[in-house]
C-alpha cells in the first residue's frame, strides 16, 4: 500500500518499502527488549520512527535526485541502493545489540508478548483493526481535507499544483512520512508470527510488490485489495499444499506471489481495475501469439 | 602496525577485476546501450556458478565410474576427481572449456526467461520489480532445494587447475583463463558498440517506438541482447566458482552481483566501455582493500565489518546518482567507420551534387 | 504560377486515397466521411483551424489510430487495416508534430538508422567489421546526399538532442527520405519556428520533392507562409473537407473564409 502511495503521489517507485517494514520490526524489538514497553504501545514509536526514516529518505535521496532532474530509472536504482544501505545498517544495529546488551538480535519472534481475546490472537485483531483504521483515515485525508486534495494534485501534476499555490515541499514531506510510517507499522506485527532478522525484507518484498502490481499501483484501495488477495493466496495455498505434498513446500511459498505478479503483468498490466472479460480474452490471445513467435 | 598488501593480494585482486569486468561489460551492453534496467543480473552469474557445482562433478563421477550417491559423499568424490584431474591436464582443460560453454548456455537460457517480461510499453517499474523478484526467487530456490548444490551447505567444485604446480602457478592459470574469456567478451562488447548494431541499440534505448516505426523488431532485439549478455555473465559466474573451488546457496546474491556492477557501470559512464573498465577497477580495488584490512577494522568497530560493504554501496550509489550520473567518462557518439572515411565520403558527395 | 501548374500535371496517378474515412472519439466525430485523393508527385497542404481533425486524419491514415469506417488506399494497395509499421514499410512515412529524433545519436547516425537492411546490425556480424564495412560506407554515402538535400551536412556529428527545433524537423524529413518512402505526411513542419526559418524549411521541402519525385502532404494551421510553396490545398473544418483546389482559390471560397479565416484574411487577400 505504501509503495503505491509513493508511486502514485510522488511518482517515485520505492524499492526500499519492505525494508521500511524491517525497521518497524527492529523498533518494536528495541522498545520491548531495551525500554520494556509492551508490543502494542510500541506501535506508536514505529509510526513515528518509520515516518522519520521516510522523511529522511525524501530529504537526502529523493529531493536531490529530483532537483537534478533524474529519470525514474535512476530514482529506482537509488531506492534499491537505499534498501541495501538500510539492510546493512539494520545488520550493524543487530550486531551492536548483540554485543552491547548480549541479546539475540537475529532470528527472533515476539509471540510471547502477544495476548489473546476470545481465543483470537491479539495480533490478528489489532493488525486488522489498525489496517482498517489506516484505510479509513487515508480515505478521509484524501477525500475530505484540503491536504489530501492537494496531495492528489501534486501526484498528478506537480508543477501545475505549485502554480496553484500548493506548498509542494510540505506535502512531499507529509507523504513521505506516511510512506515510511505505514510499512513500519506493518513490520511491527511481523515478528509476532514469523521469525525476523535484518534480511527479512528480502523474503517479503516479492509478496509486497506482487500485491501492489495486482492492485495496479494507482490508488491505495486497489493496493489494499491486491495486498490482501496475494497474502491470503500465499498463506492459504502454502498451508494447503504443505498438507498434501509435505512441509518442504513451505520454503517455496514466495513463488506464489511471483506467479501472481507475472500473470498480472502479462494479462492485465493496469492491475485489478482493468480486469474485464473482453480484455482478458484479448490478452490471452496476445500471449498465445507471443508464445508462437518464440518457437 | 598496518599490514601491507603482498603478492597474493594482487593476484586475488587481478582475478576479481577480470571476472567482474566480464560482468560489467556485458551488463553495460544490456543496461548502458540498450537501456534494459536489469535488476536480476545476479542470477546470470548464479546460473553459471551453480552449474559448476552441479554438473562437472557429476559428469566426472560418471566418467570415473563412481557408483556412490554423489551428494552424500560429495567431498570425498570431488577429492578423488581432483586427483584424477591432476594427472590429466588435457581432461582438465576439456572439462573447463565444456563447463564454461554450458554455463554460457544455461545463463543464456535464463536470459531468454528474463527477457519475457520486457515488451514495448511495459512500465519501467514493473520490469525492475519483476526482474528483481525473479532473481530473488531463483536464488531462494537454489538455497532451499538441496539436490542442486546442497543449498546452504554447498558443494566443492572440481578443480581443473590442479595439474598446475600449486602456489602462484594455479593463480596464473585462473588469471590466464579468465583473461582469455575477458578478451573475447571485451572484444565483442566494444566492437558491437562501434558497429551499426550498437547504433541501433542506442536508438532503441532512446525511443523504442520510433525504432519500431523504422521497421526494426525491437522485441527480438531485447531478447537477443539479454541472451548474449546473460551468457557472458554466466561464464563469469562459472569462472568465479572454479576459482573459489566451492559454491553455496548464498553465493551470487544481488548486492555483489547486481548492484555493485551497476555502481561500477554508473561510476565509469553508461554506454561507455572505457568508463566501465575504470569503474570496475576502482570499486573492486576498494572492496578488496576493505576486505584486506578487515581484521584491522574489526578492532575499532562494534559490529562485523562485512556490513560495511552494503553501507558503502548504498552511499556510493546514491551519491553517484545525485552528483555524477553520467559517469567519469560520459557516453560519446561512437562512429562505425573512421572519421577520415566519413570526411572522404562527404567530399565525394559534395563534388557529385 | 506556371511552374506550379506544370508540376500538378506531371503525375496524374493518385498515390493516396481515403474514401469516406471516419473516426469518432465517443460523441465527437473527429474525422467525418473524409474523401481525399492525393496525386503522385504533388506538394499539397491540408489546412484548417486547431481541432479540425487534421492530425487525427493523419493518425488514421497511417494506422496509428483505428478507423471507425471508410477505406484508405496507398500506391494501389488497400492499407485500411494495416498497422503503422506496415504502412511505413510500404513507403508512406509520417513525421510527428514533435520530431522523433534519437537524442543520443548524431545527425548522421539518425539518418543512417532509417535504412533498415544493414548487415552490421546482426549480432553475429556486428563484431567483425570487414563483414559490414562496405555496406556501411555505401549507406553513409547515401546519407550524405540526403543530408546535403536537407542542408544539415555541416552538422553531421552534432547530437540529435542538441538540434534546434527547425533542424530537428528537417532531420525527421531526412529520415523519411532515407527510409525509401514514396510519400511524406508532415505534421506542422513550421509550427513554433520563426518566419525566416519557416521559409527555409518549406523551400527545402519543395526542393526535396522536386529532386526525389516525392509526394509531400503537409498539415498546417498557419497558411500565410505555406500557400506560396504548395500546388494543391485541402481545407478542413469540423472533421470535414470543406474545399479543395489551387491554394489561392481555396482560401477565397466562402466556406473557408467563413469557417476559418475570418475577417482579417478577407481583408488582406481582398
Amino acid at each position: 500500500m505504501s509503495a503505491t502511495l509513493a508511486l502514485a503521489k510522488t511518482n517515485v517507485p520505492n524499492f526500499a518499502v519492505a525494508t521500511f517494514g524491517t525497521i518497524g520490526i527492529y523498533i518494536t524489538f528495541s522498545c520491548i527488549k531495551l525500554l520494556g514497553i509492551g508490543l502494542y504501545p510500541s506501535l506508536l514509536f514505529c509510526f513515528v520512527g518509520g515516518g522519520l526514516v521516510g522523511v529522511l529518505t525524501y530529504i537526502f535521496v529523493i529531493r536531490p535526485l529530483r532537483r537534478r532532474g533524474a529519470t525514474s530509472e535512476e530514482i529506482m536504482i537509488a531506492t534499491l541502493a537505499l534498501d541495501i544501505f538500510l539492510i546493512a545498517m539494520l545488520n550493524i544495529y543487530a550486531d551492536y545489540l548483540t554485543r552491547k546488551y548480549k541479546i539475540m538480535a537475529r532470528d527472533f519472534t515476539l509471540s510471547a508478548y502477544d495476548f489473546s481475546i476470545f481465543g483470537l490472537d491479539g495480533v490478528f485483531v489489532v493488525s486488522t483493526s489498525v489496517f482498517l483504521a489506516v484505510l479509513v483515515v487515508l480515505h478521509l485525508i484524501f477525500t475530505k481535507t484540503n491536504l489530501g486534495i492537494a496531495m492528489k494534485a501534486i501526484g498528478e501534476n506537480p508543477s501545475l499544483a505549485e502554480c496553484d499555490g500548493v506548498n509542494t515541499e510540505f506535502l512531499y514531506i507529509i507523504t513521505w512520512f506516511i510512506v515510511g510510517a505505514l510499512p513500519a507499522l506493518a513490520g511491527a506485527f511481523f515478528p509476532v508470527y514469523w521469525m525476523s532478522n535484518p534480511t527479512t525484507s528480502m523474503f517479503v518484498v516479492v509478496t509486497v510488490f506482487s500485491g501492489c502490481v495486482l492492485g495496479g499501483f494507482t490508488t491505495i484501495y486497489d493496493a489494499a485489495v491486491g495486498g490482501y488477495i496475494v497474502a491470503i493466496a500465499q498463506t492459504a495455498l502454502v498451508s494447503y499444499l504443505s498438507n498434501v505434498v509435505g512441509t518442504w513446500i513451505l520454503s517455496y511459498g514466495f513463488l506464489i506471489p511471483l506467479l501472481i505478479m507475472i500473470v498480472t503483468i502479462f494479462v492485465f498490466p493496469e492491475g485489478l481495475r482493468s480486469l474485464s472479460l473482453d480484455r482478458l480474452l484479448r490478452s490471452s490471445r496476445y500471449i498465445l501469439t507471443r508464445l508462437e513467435g518464440f518457437r | 602496525m598496518i599490514s601491507v598488501p603482498g603478492v597474493e593480494f594482487f593476484t586475488v585482486l587481478v582475478t576479481y577485476i577480470i571476472i567482474f569486468l566480464i560482468i560489467t561489460l556485458s551488463y553495460n551492453l544490456a543496461y548502458g546501450y540498450t537501456g534494459i534496467p536489469d535488476f536480476g543480473r545476479a542470477m546470470a552469474a548464479g546460473a553459471g556458478g551453480f552449474l559448476c557445482g552441479y554438473l562437472p562433478g557429476r559428469l566426472m563421477a560418471r566418467v570415473l565410474g563412481i557408483q556412490e550417491d554423489y551428494l552424500e559423499n560429495v567431498i570425498l568424490i570431488v577429492d578423488r576427481i581432483n586427483r584424477e584431474l591432476e594427472k590429466n591436464p588435457a581432461l582438465s582443460i576439456g572439462l573447463l572449456v565444456l563447463t564454461l560453454l554450458l554455463a554460457a548456455l544455461a545463463a543464456g537460457a535464463l536470459g531468454l526467461l528474463a527477457s519475457l517480461p520486457i515488451f514495448r510499453g511495459i512500465r519501467l517499474f514493473y520490469l525492475g520489480v519483476t526482474l528483481l523478484s525473479i532473481q530473488i526467487s531463483f536464488n531462494t530456490i537454489v538455497y532451499h532445494w538441496e539436490p542442486i548444490i546442497r543449498g546452504e551447505h554447498g558443494v566443492p567444485v572440481p578443480d581443473p587447475f590442479g595439474w598446475l604446480p600449486p602456489g602462484p602457478m594455479r593463480s596464473i592459470g585462473v588469471i590466464a583463463t579468465s583473461a582469455i574469456v575477458l578478451v573475447i567478451v571485451g572484444y565483442y562488447c566494444i566492437s558491437v558498440g562501434r558497429s551499426p548494431l550498437g547504433r541501433l541499440l542506442k536508438a532503441v534505448r532512446d525511443d523504442e517506438r520510433s525504432a519500431e516505426a523504422l521497421g526494426r523488431d525491437v522485441r527480438k532485439l531485447y531478447v537477443k541482447v539479454m541472451v548474449i549478455s546473460y551468457a557472458f555473465s554466466g561464464v563469469a559466474g562459472a569462472l568465479f566458482a572454479f576459482y573459489q573451488g566451492y559454491v553455496i546457496g548464498l553465493h551470487f546474491e544481488r548486492v555483489t552481483w547486481t548492484f555493485w556492477p551497476i555502481a561500477m557501470v554508473i561510476l565509469g559512464g553508461l554506454a561507455s566501455n572505457k568508463g566501465t573498465v575504470i569503474g570496475t577497477i576502482v570499486f573492486i580495488t576498494l572492496k578488496r582493500l576493505i576486505l584486506f584490512y578487515k581484521a584491522d577494522l574489526e578492532a575499532f568497530l562494534p559490529f562485523s565489518p562485512v556490513w560495511l560493504d552494503g553501507v558503502l554501496l548504498g552511499i556510493i550509489l546514491i551519491l553517484l546518482l545525485i552528483y555524477n550520473p553520467r559517469g567519469l567518462l560520459p557516453e560519446k557518439p561512437e562512429i562505425t567507420i573512421s572519421r577520415e572515411d566519413i570526411e572522404r565520403i562527404r567530399e565525394d558527395v559534395s563534388k557529385v551534387l | 504560377m506556371e511552374k506550379h501548374q506544370d508540376l500538378k500535371n506531371r503525375g496524374n496517378n493518385v498515390i493516396l486515397k481515403t474514401k469516406n474515412l471516419t473516426k469518432k472519439f465517443g460523441e465527437l466525430i473527429a474525422v467525418n466521411n473524409v474523401s481525399v485523393e492525393v496525386k503522385e508527385g504533388s506538394f499539397s497542404v491540408l489546412f484548417g483551424p486547431n481541432g479540425a481533425g487534421k492530425t487525427t486524419w493523419i493518425n488514421v491514415v497511417t494506422g496509428y489510430l483505428k478507423k471507425d469506417g471508410g477505406e484508405v488506399w496507398f500506391d494501389g494497395k488497400d492499407i485500411t487495416n494495416l498497422s503503422a509499421a506496415e504502412t511505413y514499410r510500404l513507403g508512406l512515412a509520417r513525421s510527428f508534430q514533435i520530431p522523433r529524433i534519437f537524442p543520443s545519436l548524431t545527425v548522421l547516425e539518425n539518418i543512417l538508422i532509417a535504412r533498415s537492411e544493414n548487415p552490421g546490425e546482426s549480432f553475429l556480424r556486428a563484431p567483425i567489421k570487414p563483414l559490414w564495412k562496405e555496406a556501411e560506407e555505401k549507406i553513409v554515402r547515401e546519407a550524405f546526399s540526403v543530408l546535403k538535400m536537407i542542408g544539415l551536412e555541416d552538422k553531421w556529428d552534432m547530437l540529435g538532442g542538441e538540434l534546434s527545433g527547425g533542424d530537428a524537423k528537417l532531420l525527421d524529413v531526412g529520415k523519411a527520405i532515407m527510409s525509401g518512402a514514396k510519400m511524406l505526411l508532415i505534421d506542422e513542419p513550421i509550427a513554433g519556428v520563426n518566419p525566416s526559418l519557416a521559409h527555409t524549411i518549406l523551400d527545402r521541402l519543395r526542393k526535396i520533392k522536386e529532386e526525389y519525385g516525392f509526394t509531400i502532404l503537409i498539415v498546417e494551421h498557419r497558411l500565410d507562409i505555406a500557400l506560396e510553396y504548395v500546388d494543391y490545398a485541402y481545407a478542413m473544418a469540423n472533421g470535414r473537407i470543406i474545399a479543395e483546389g489551387k491554394p489561392y482559390d481555396v482560401i477565397q471560397t466562402p466556406e473557408v473564409v467563413e469557417s476559418y479565416l475570418g475577417e482579417k484574411y478577407r481583408y488582406r487577400l481582398g
